[in-house]
């Protein structure tokens, strides 16, 4: 009895060692054609010993299919991904490119807005967000985000500039300033703060 | 009333003109600053800065901080990314920046500081819980560097450097099943990678 139970256990043990080769031989085999630009070639790789109860497996075929312009399929597999790891924000960033490459803002949005409340200051999605709602003219809800960054980072050029601007049209002039003259310190004839700071001086000469 | 209205506009004017110059002069510096400092001239560029330095100026001290780290004065800028903290206390960008003259020095208690005052700001920041992981990995504190490397891991679990800390980190704290499966991923990641590789060897023996 206890030769049977050892052997067997012996058999799983070699099976799942072998499995695991398996498995490393296949990601091996995926980055080398990555590599050459076959992403074709490096999805099927990991199709073939594909497990959809491994996080691993979605994501990178998640990252795959989505290089090779099979966006509904990647989104198949990041949303996976994300299953196995609710509170892991990598498939979740992942998830957000095929989608904007498909041009579905609104799923982007919801995406990020789950990362920011595993990760309130990541200041990446802060800034993407933000940039969502500013091209949308929903200024106050840009304000927000670029906020968030510029308190982290105050002398960030992108996020000062999103500044700038965000508040240029909330029409909250001095701050627009104050934020352009920071971009003008941080990138001297910076040409997006100069225009923002001739928009304010016409403003001026109009009011007198 | 009229001559008081009219000091008030002429005051204020004055106020506006001269915040437009000094504003001006501070460009100045700073745009000649960042030619110096293409250069390699990073004396000149301090030099600059100083010729416009004001004590409680945010973006002065933080650039002066920049510049005395590039020139090797590394106490110097301590001192100024020291006082771009005191000016913006909730902002990470002086207190990363402090980080690097202080670990120049050997300076790691504040270093650690910094990276604690760091994530109590922004406790997911991966990239100070990694750092500060690997703090307490090289003082042999495990306890502490699983806490920070857990906490890379769960946001990125298929990161390489958080993994194979973790997996490290769980190897010295006795739990070589984690640590088994923790170096396995990083072997997906990274096949034939050699520190995984010696962690499975070690467990296997």
């Amino acid at each position: 009895m206890k030769k049977l139970l050892l052997t067997t256990t012996l058999g799983i043990l070699t099976f799942a060692s072998f499995g695991q080769q398996k498995v490393s031989d296949a990601f091996l085999d995926s980055y080398t054609q990555e590599k050459s630009g076959n992403y074709l070639g490096a999805a099927m790789s990991i199709t073939s010993v594909y497990n959809q109860a491994s996080y691993e497996h979605n994501l990178r075929l998640g990252y795959l299919k989505y290089m090779c312009g099979a966006n509904t399929e990647s989104i198949t597999y990041y949303s996976k991904a994300i299953e196995l790891m609710p509170f892991a924000i990598e498939p979740r960033i992942g998830y957000t490119l095929p989608l904007a490459a498909m041009e579905s803002w609104t799923a982007v949005i919801e995406q990020y807005t789950t990362i920011l409340k595993i990760d309130p200051n990541n200041t990446t999605i802060n800034y993407r967000l933000g940039y969502i709602y500013y091209i949308r003219r929903n200024y106050p809800e840009a304000l927000k985000y670029f906020e968030k960054i510029v308190k982290l980072y105050p002398f960030d050029y992108h996020g000062s500039l999103m500044m700038g601007w965000t508040n240029y049209q909330l029409g909250k002039i001095d701050e627009a300033i104050t934020y352009f003259n920071r971009v003008s310190l941080n990138s001297p004839t910076d040409k997006s703060a100069k225009e923002g700071l001739d928009l304010i001086k016409g403003l001026d000469i109009k009011k007198k | 009333m009229k001559i008081k209205i009219r000091t008030i506009f002429i005051t204020l004017f004055i106020a506006t003109s001269l915040n437009l110059a000094a504003q001006e002069n501070i460009e100045n510096a700073f745009e000649k600053s960042y030619a110096l400092e293409k250069q390699g001239n990073y004396n000149g560029a301090i030099n600059l800065i100083k010729t416009v330095y004001s004590a409680n100026n945010y973006e002065l001290n933080l650039r002066l901080g920049y510049l005395n780290y590039e020139a090797g004065f590394h106490a110097e800028s301590m001192n100024y990314y020291a006082r771009a903290i005191v000016l913006l206390p909730n902002a990470i960008e002086p207190k990363i920046g402090y980080v690097y003259p202080a670990s120049i020095l050997g300076k790691w208690d504040d270093v650690l500081k910094q990276y604690l005052d760091i994530l109590k700001i922004d406790p997911q920041n991966s990239s100070v819980n990694y750092k500060t992981g690997l703090i307490y990995y090289n003082r042999k504190n495990y306890v502490q560097a699983y806490k920070h490397f857990e906490k890379v891991v769960s946001l990125y679990p298929f990161d390489y450097d958080g993994l194979i800390m973790f997996a490290w980190t769980n190897y010295q704290t006795g739990k070589p099943k984690e640590a088994k499966a923790l170096f396995k991923r990083v072997m997906l990641l990274s096949p034939n990678d050699k520190s995984a590789l010696e962690g499975l060897t070690l467990i296997n023996k």
